[in-house]
């Protein structure tokens, strides 16, 4: 067995076989090390640090950092249900789950015991174990998702904001992000105010961000927030189709919304990313096709369609809309939808 | 400046980088995605005067793993300072 620094030496070595193939982030790490760059990254991807960094805003929230050889023996019922277990560092991409009950508990820990399983052949034993999770109590209220970048100035300019729907208490899914008038003018100057603070306590400028929240009267609380980038596989253009904000060029030339003009004519109209993923049970080598022209006869005004190839994606596609508030049903059948009726097996 | 990597890139994201003539890493993706004339993209060492200079950067992905390979191993190095 290998002392850790020979054991960092094999990682590392490992490690660059793997990294110099295809990835961003590790270019950065490389080229970038004298910056400030990943050092601004590292603060948002390892959810414990960001969580101790933002303490002073969230004197109350619950949260603690545990090793993967210490969550089998954890005391859950020292922690107030439900609650949140996740990879604190993210070494290993394993899932989050919500624990409502001690079941739920034991049940997670096996799962993630599984999964560092499969994964153990790809890593050194030394570094699986230093894996790190954390426990962080639930955050309860509306879910809103918006893209922002900080300025050199270190101030933050809001690009779109987007809430998240769900179909029901119980649904987890990404079906559908909206944005409308009403949401851009409720949430922007709360939104800034939270971002001033965090940028504060962070001192972080020139980054663009994805940032998730969740809004529960005054409270602001984010779930998470991800750096270098705006929403998710191009989702973040949706602020182009709906208020003519081009959020790359915005971040680039550093531009600043003109809301009050760009909302003028935006009056009762909502925009949606509507997420058309596969349902989990079926296997996509099954699929034969997926019918999106019966999808889109469900919109009133589609805006943008984007088709991906589920065998290569775990979604069949993105679709913008734009939905009159009287015809917001659409988006409500949408949402409810399982897209089993548009499958061809 | 923009790093580009899987999984997927947009019309408006391509076109915006394409029209603006904005600073485009040449890695694998990149020239596999085929639209990007491969005379104006830049490599490591360009990049990263570019990025001193202007100090912002986008990207589109990022692979979580590959990431935190490499804090996991800033953290051990942490470890092992200590």
């Amino acid at each position: 067995m290998c002392d850790t620094q020979q054991m960092v030496k094999e990682f590392e070595a490992k490690e660059l076989l793997y990294l110099n193939s295809e990835n961003s982030i590790e270019w950065i790490a490389t080229n970038l090390a004298n910056t400030s760059l990943p050092q601004y990254i590292n603060v948002f991807k390892n959810k414990a640090l960001f969580r101790d960094m933002i303490r002073k805003m969230y004197p109350d929230f619950y949260y603690q950092q545990l090793d993967l050889s210490e969550l089998r023996d954890f005391d859950i019922n020292s922690v107030k249900k439900p609650f949140i277990v996740k990879p604190a560092v993210g070494f290993l991409s394993l899932g989050v789950y919500t624990i409502y009950s001690n079941d739920d508990w034991a049940n997670a820990v096996i799962a993630i015991e599984k999964e560092m399983v499969e994964v153990k052949n790809m890593f050194p034993k030394e570094v699986l174990n230093t894996s790190k999770f954390i426990i962080e109590e639930y955050i309860e209220g509306t879910e809103y998702a918006f893209d922002a970048y900080y300025d050199s100035e270190g101030n933050p300019v809001i690009v779109n904001i987007l809430k998240h729907l769900f179909a029901s208490a119980e649904d987890v899914s990404d079906r559908l992000y909206i944005t409308s008038k009403s949401i851009i003018n409720e949430f922007k100057d709360k939104f800034q105010a939270f971002l001033e603070e965090m940028g504060q306590i962070l001192q972080i400028r020139n980054i663009p961000i994805h940032v998730e929240v969740r809004v529960n009267g005054d409270s602001i609380v984010p779930i998470e927030v991800n750096p270098m980038r705006f929403a998710g596989l191009c989702t973040t253009d949706i602020a182009y189709y709906a208020y003519g904000i081009n959020p790359y060029e915005y971040f680039i030339e550093r531009k600043k919304p003109d809301w009050e003009n760009i909302l003028k004519d935006k009056e009762g109209k909502t925009y949606s990313i509507v997420i058309l993923d596969k349902p989990k049970d079926i296997d996509a080598n099954s699929i034969k096709e997926f019918d999106f022209e019966s999808v889109l006869k469900g919109f009133e005004k589609p805006l943008e369609v984007r088709q991906m190839d589920i065998k290569r994606y775990p979604v069949f596609g993105f679709v913008f809309a734009e939905t009159r508030d009287e015809n917001f049903a659409e988006l409500e059948s949408i949402l409810a939808n399982d897209l089993r009726e548009f499958i061809k097996i | 400046m923009f790093i580009i990597d899987k999984p997927y890139v947009s019309d408006l994201f391509r076109d915006t980088i394409i029209k603006n003539s904005y600073k485009l890493l040449k890695n694998e993706f990149a020239i596999n995605a085929g639209h990007f004339n491969g005379n104006l993209m830049c490599d490591t060492q360009q990049m990263v005067k570019e990025f001193e200079a202007k100090e912002l950067l986008y990207l589109n992905s990022e692979n979580s793993i590959m990431f935190l390979i490499c804090s996991e191993i800033r953290l051990l190095r942490i470890a092992t300072s200590c």
